[in-house]
């Protein structure tokens, strides 16, 4: 039981990541690498501010958005300057860049040692240290998150976005500012990245740079493109196929020693084969 | 309603436009002819500032044009179309209705969470006009469809069809007729008509010569970006410089 | 001084990588990221010659670099090439260009351990030159050497020759090629086994210097893309000033900096010139909008 729970908690916290990333993504036509940097930042501020700094753990997720808020805004000027694929090599680079400030910023970050000793979120008082209990807080952050952007992707919102990501020009010449809903979005995006990243340091209770890699960008970008572009919930089950594929392997018995590799090489795989026989994804109409 | 001074769009070394002046005047319908390569959607695309000009000016009922954005150009009243149909091939036909729309600017996310349910009214309201204007041409059971899955000819329509989405003054079209059967054309010609009616100014880029006789009241002949003629059709189809550009082609 | 020769010596294999790069993209239009990882997997055939038969560095190197060519093409052929012919976007091929290097680089973890390898010329450590106050070690020499050879053999193939013409071409205009009697195809094919071939060659050149491990791959595609990049993508001139560049501003940004900021140079520097110079230094292919 505490086995299924803590894969559950694990596919919910990516659930959100995907979501977000898919407004980014999907939606928008904004293909990121760097999602899981503001992901790390969520993570980065509740992990600092928790064990350093004495605050409680709603007030460091909100640091954390606001950060991620940030941070993405600025960053968002040199990649949206681009398109296609030289905007996903340069938010790669910015991945790079930022994961580099985790590692060698050592007086804040601690840097590859990370951070130790998260505590679990408490919430005016309640704790949320059982597992049951922090499931249904993901849980209904990640219902929170769905109904945010199902909200926007269903108004007119949605229509100019999904627009903009068919053909900038044309979604310019019908009156839309393009650069501004561009960056609106992408902010917005990192904003829930942030806080799936501040649930996952108190649910892990240590952090470290590895976690806020290119790789897990590109996991979360897969589970965007095997469920499906512009489908949020696709996404949803894109993060639950590609977390417990791994545990899947496990139970076939493979050995521990291999299984980092045979898994990544599966996660390589599944890019090739969607590409190949399901562009849209497997919820999605949208092909890339 | 736009008045044209001296226009020039230089790329490389290239002049795509030279000193190019010229009036439209209200609720006519201008046509843009000229060989290939003679610049007219050049000129559509720097009055949209997709390419920056390189001198001159471009005013709308007194309004400079040069230097503001694609978006605040199509605020101010003008709506284009594209040579080779621009719908958005992964949305659907009501969603590229709706883009045109204007009700929706601006949408931002405080309208969208905020906006006490009037965003969602307005909404309902453009997408109601919208199928009115699809069951017009007999399209409304493509709504649902993406417009890829579109024939060559229904996408030339909704494209025309959706210039009716916009209250605007002036609506620059290019090509609308390229390529299609006489039945589309006279549904095509039709909506111009309508267009013309609800007190919008025309421009046209078009290569049928038989068309800007039978729709325009004033045409301009354009050759290596620059304008060798200019009244009725009649008047400049019988100047030696237009024939010389067509037959020297 | 000292840290211009060694960002020299970096930027010329730098320049080879991206040089091999810059032909394959200049043919087919997308970013072939697999580039990196095969070659990678050369400089493991290569460490895998010297240490199993017991070869001569330079034969091992060209045996491992021309089995990773011939790997090039067979991922030309079999991987991108029925995606190309569904007319499929540059981003579907890059989709897929990064899946396959995330295979073939858990592929090679699986065979090789993910630990980091060195790889040396002799046996022996050779002392290092001394000159107007500069030190150059052997290793240095050799790359030095070699970055130098291949890029006056790769001028003069692809100016002198009818393939090479023809690979000019094929970039610009696929009809000449077929003027030129040959198809598309085998241009194509002959592309990918030069550039690879190049790549492993300079891969091997890193890892003289470096080592290898299975995540250079990512590492060393990168750094073949931002020399492209900021030298002008399409051009061979461009690519080689542009590995140049990369090489000295990196090795400057470690003087200053220090060792862990090296990729971040190597980022600031791409994203400087997407912003300001997109187009690069020599500007053939205009790349952002």
């Amino acid at each position: 039981m505490e086995y299924i729970l803590h894969l559950a908690i694990v596919v919910t916290i990516f659930s959100i990541l995907a979501m977000s990333l898919n407004y980014v993504a999907g939606y928008t036509g904004i293909l990121s690498l760097s999602h899981a940097t503001f992901y790390g930042i969520g993570a980065y501020a509740t992990a600092i501010l928790t064990t350093q700094h004495g605050f409680s753990f709603v007030p460091s997720v909100m640091v954390g958005m606001v950060l991620a808020a940030v941070i993405a805004y600025l960053a968002s000027f040199p990649i949206l300057k681009l398109k296609e694929d030289s905007l996903v090599l340069v938010s790669f680079g910015f991945s790079i860049i930022m994961f580099n400030v985790m590692l060698n910023w050592t007086d804040l970050t601690k840097g590859p040692l990370g951070i130790k000793g998260i505590a679990a979120p408490e919430i005016f008082g309640l704790s949320f240290f059982s597992k049951p209990l922090f499931f249904a807080l993901v849980f209904l952050t990640a219902i929170v998150t769905y109904f945010f952007f199902r909200r926007i992707t269903k108004s007119p919102y949605g229509i100019i976005i999904k627009g903009i990501r068919e053909n900038r020009t044309v979604t310019a010449v019908n009156g839309h500012n393009v650069l501004r809903y561009q960056r609106s979005v992408f902010t917005v995006g990192a904003i829930f990245a942030a806080i799936a990243g501040s649930f996952t340091a108190t649910f892990l209770a240590f952090i470290e740079p590895k976690l806020f890699e290119l790789m897990p960008s590109v996991l979360i970008l897969i589970m965007v493109i095997l469920g499906g572009m512009a489908s949020l919930k696709g996404s949803v089950l894109g993060a639950f196929i590609l977390i417990l594929l791994p545990e899947v392997l496990r139970f076939l018995g493979l050995p521990p020693s291999i299984l980092a590799e045979v898994q990544q090489m599966i996660y390589g795989l599944v890019l090739i084969l969607v590409m190949y026989l399901r562009p849209q994804g497997l919820l999605g109409e949208y092909k890339i | 309603m736009l008045l044209v001074r001296d226009l020039n769009l230089h790329i490389g070394g290239l002049k795509i436009l030279n000193d190019l002046s010229f009036d439209v005047q209200d609720g006519s319908i201008t046509g843009l002819i000229g060989p290939n390569g003679a610049g007219k959607s050049s000129f559509y695309n720097v009055l949209f500032n997709l390419f920056p000009a390189s001198g001159g000016s471009i005013k709308l009922d007194g309004i400079e044009l040069i230097g503001k954005t694609p978006d605040q150009i199509s605020h101010l009243g003008i709506a284009r179309t594209f040579q080779d149909s621009k719908l958005l091939p992964q949305i659907t036909v009501l969603e590229n209705m709706l883009l045109s729309s204007k009700y929706l600017n601006p949408v931002n996310l405080r309208r969208v969470f905020f906006g006490g349910g009037i965003l969602s009214e307005e909404f309902e309201n453009e997408k109601k006009k919208a199928r009115v204007l699809l069951k017009k041409v007999g399209l409304e059971d493509k709504e649902h469809s993406l417009a890829k899955n579109l024939s060559y000819g229904q996408s030339k329509l909704i494209e025309t069809l959706r210039l009716f989405m916009y209250e605007s003054k002036l609506v620059l079209m290019d090509e609308p007729f390229s390529g299609l059967f006489p039945e589309m054309i006279k549904v095509i010609k039709g909506l111009i008509r309508e267009l013309v009616a609800s007190g919008r100014t025309l421009m046209f880029v078009e290569h049928d010569m038989k068309l800007i006789a039978e729709i325009c009241d004033h045409v301009i002949v354009l050759d290596a970006g620059s304008k060798i003629a200019e009244g009725t059709f009649e008047h400049v189809k019988t100047k030696p410089e237009v024939i010389e550009a067509y037959l020297g082609d | 001084m000292q840290i211009l020769v060694n960002g020299i010596i970096v930027g010329g294999i730098y320049a080879l990588m991206a040089i091999g790069f810059n032909l394959i993209f200049s043919s087919v239009r997308f970013f072939h990221l697999l580039y990196g990882i095969v070659a990678v997997l050369g400089i493991y055939l290569t460490r895998f010659f010297l240490l199993t038969f017991e070869i001569n560095f330079f034969v091992s190197m060209f045996l491992g670099a021309a089995i990773a060519a011939l790997l090039g093409m067979a991922f030309w052929q079999w991987l991108y090439k029925p995606l190309m012919d569904r007319k499929a976007s540059s981003l579907v091929l890059m989709v897929v260009s990064f899946g396959a290097l995330i295979m073939v680089q858990n592929l090679i973890a699986l065979i090789w351990k993910n630990n980091t390898y060195s790889i040396s010329i002799s046996e022996t450590i050779k002392e290092g030159y001394h000159f107007l106050g500069i030190t150059i070690t052997f290793n240095q020499l050799v790359i030095l050497l070699t970055s130098l050879v291949l890029v006056i053999l790769l001028e003069l193939f692809l100016n002198k020759t009818k393939y090479g013409m023809a690979i000019r071409a094929i970039g610009d205009n696929a009809e000449m090629t077929t003027i030129l009697g040959l198809k598309t195809n085998q241009i194509i094919l002959i592309v990918f086994f030069i550039g690879t071939f190049i790549s492993s060659i300079a891969g091997t050149m890193v890892a003289l210097e470096i080592g290898v491990k299975p995540t250079y791959g990512l590492f060393l595609v990168l750094k073949a893309i931002i020399a492209s990049i900021i030298g002008g993508i399409g051009s061979m001139r461009g690519a080689m000033l542009g590995g140049l560049l990369l090489g000295v501003v990196e090795n400057i940004g470690i003087y200053y900096l220090g060792g862990g900021w090296q990729e971040v140079t190597a980022f600031i520097l791409l994203t400087v010139f997407l912003l300001f110079l997109p187009q690069g230094m020599f500007n053939k292919v205009q790349i952002s909008n």
